[in-house]
């Protein structure tokens, strides 16, 4: 036994690294799947497609349609998600602070918020027509009210007593509000990015329905000619937007909400150095 | 310096009033502490003195004019410390002289000054979470003495902290307080503490809030050696707030 035993041991600890090494796990995985879908969908390419034949018709089609649908659902986005904060960080705030504004508002405002905003999409095109404006009204229902809810709910757990403090220092009320804004930014932040997640699905529905451009628009023409392939470059490609705005928007949380996290690191991160 | 007369607060109309017709009288360069049971309104006198309650009924003056709302000639350190947890020690401490519009280089500059007052002078860049309860409610104080009030008003400001520090903030304080001249009225249910930092103790009673005694602590001054606490004149005073605050504590346990 006692000769055998540490062989095995450093044996498991080996095997133990490299299967618990997250990116070697990742990659693993990624490879698998994707192999299996490839296997199996070049047989099969008018309803699930394989990889290589997605990445072909995406690149393809990248730079005459792709490039300026994105340009386009972007720039939709851009304009109705930034109304969106606009209009649901001061309304919040306001709800979170004014009892009036805040008994007056929530009926409406959660009833809302309880029904998928998309369903308006309809009345949105007879209002606004098949346009740019229609398309960024679809992003100002979708987004403004995860943002609105948020900011509100955020600001009434603000610590009051840090309220007082301005109150007592006799702060102006826009300061007041600068406090209440700031002790609720975690719940901003996060209004913020279910607000961009909800906007960007709004619009692309809109643009599925309406044939109004944009990667909707993109989306649904390639399904209608079976370029599954192409449909498929497209959807991982807003799975991709979707996925790299949350990422910004959970870095920018992390650094500006809690200041001091980061400077408790530094400090312990000194005391190591200096005990070295 | 400070002059509270007929004072009454009720939150509702059918439930008998937190405070009645109370009265006090704050002296220049008076150390005025405000004793009583938990539920006899003396944090709610201090709240409506410094401006965040309205009074139901009488008048409060500060300095020979009438006081209603927040001003800037008083300031509150909190039980609670109440810091920004997102600013540092030094922008907390900045914070009564930013909101009176005092440009920056000013204000950090003389925020430092009172960090290093209350003995924080290293820990300027540290931020609440940095900082023991102690150096929080050092930064708190540094808050209050910034904006130089001619009241400091203290709502059970060293209620939170253990034993021993706070017997080491009560030092710092009587040190400073002295040192400047404030004026003070200062919330507390501990008579030890009453006795060492007061020229005045107001006993209140409770159901409704009123004074019901106004000790002068005649005892000298510094009483920061070891023996002070050993005289016979302590003891008395000691045992004669007990007495009345038991009297109070009685009446509220008949209640419950």
């Amino acid at each position: 036994m006692t000769p055998v035993a540490p062989k095995q041991r450093a044996g498991g600890i080996r095997r133990r690294t490299v299967f618990g090494n997250k990116w070697f796990l990742r990659i693993a995985s990624l490879v698998v799947v994707f192999s299996v879908w490839e296997w199996f969908g070049r047989d099969l390419p008018y309803t699930i497609s394989d990889p290589i034949s997605i990445v072909i018709a995406g690149s393809q089609r990248f730079v005459a349609q792709i490039l300026p649908a994105i340009g386009q659902t972007l720039e939709g986005l851009g304009v109705g998600f930034g109304l969106a904060l606009l209009i649901g960080i001061p309304l919040g705030l306001l709800m979170s602070i004014s009892r009036v504004v805040e008994l007056a508002l929530s009926p409406y405002i959660s009833a809302i918020y309880a029904t998928p905003r998309v369903v308006l999409i309809p009345l949105l095109v007879i209002w606004l027509g098949a346009s740019f404006q229609m398309r960024v009204g679809t992003v100002l229902i979708s987004a403004v009210f995860p943002i609105l809810l948020n900011v509100y709910l955020g600001g009434k757990e603000v610590d009051r007593g840090l309220i007082d403090v301005g109150r007592a220092f006799a702060a102006s009320t826009p300061r007041i509000y600068l406090i209440v804004l700031r002790g609720s930014l975690p719940y901003v932040f996060t209004g913020v990015r279910l607000g961009l997640i909800r906007g960007l699905m709004g619009i692309i529905i809109a643009e599925i329905l309406t044939a109004s451009g944009g990667l909707g628009f993109e989306i649904s023409s390639y399904a209608k000619y079976f370029h599954i392939d192409a449909v498929f470059a497209v959807v991982i490609l807003v799975g991709a937007i979707s996925m790299a705005f949350t990422a910004v928007i959970t870095l920018m949380t992390q650094r500006t909400t809690t200041p001091w996290v980061y400077a408790e690191r530094r400090a312990n991160k000194q005391m190591k150095a200096v005990s070295r | 310096m400070l002059t509270i007369t007929g004072l009454s607060k009720s939150f509702e109309p059918s439930k008998p009033p937190i405070l009645d017709n109370f009265n006090l009288e704050v002296g220049q360069g008076e150390f005025v502490s405000l004793l009583g049971p938990s539920g006899c309104g003396k944090t709610t006198a201090l709240r409506i003195v410094t401006g965040l309650l309205n009074a139901s009924g009488g008048e409060v003056w500060v300095d020979g004019k009438p006081s209603v709302g927040p001003s800037r000639d008083k300031a509150i350190v909190f039980q609670g410390f109440n810091l920004f947890p997102w600013r540092t020690a030094l922008e907390n401490a900045a914070y009564g002289l930013e909101v009176q519009g005092v440009n920056k280089a000013t204000r950090l500059a003389k925020a430092k000054d009172y960090l290093e007052l209350v003995g924080l002078g290293d820990r300027t860049g540290h931020y609440p979470s940095q900082l023991s309860g102690g150096q929080q409610q050092r930064v708190g104080l540094a808050r209050a003495l910034a904006i130089e009030p001619k009241l400091l008003l203290m709502d059970e400001p060293f209620g939170a902290l253990d034993a021993l520090t706070r017997e080491t903030l009560q030092g710092l304080l009587m040190e400073i307080v002295t040192k400047k001249g404030l004026s003070v009225l200062f919330v507390t249910h501990s008579i030890d503490e009453a006795i060492y930092l007061s020229d005045r103790i107001a006993v209140m009673g409770v159901g409704p809030g009123r004074m019901i005694a106004d000790l002068p602590v005649t005892m000298r001054r510094p009483r920061n050696d070891y023996n002070w606490r050993a005289e016979p004149e302590y003891a008395a005073l000691r045992e004669h707030a007990w007495e009345l605050l038991e009297s109070q504590l009685k009446l509220v346990s008949d209640d419950a």
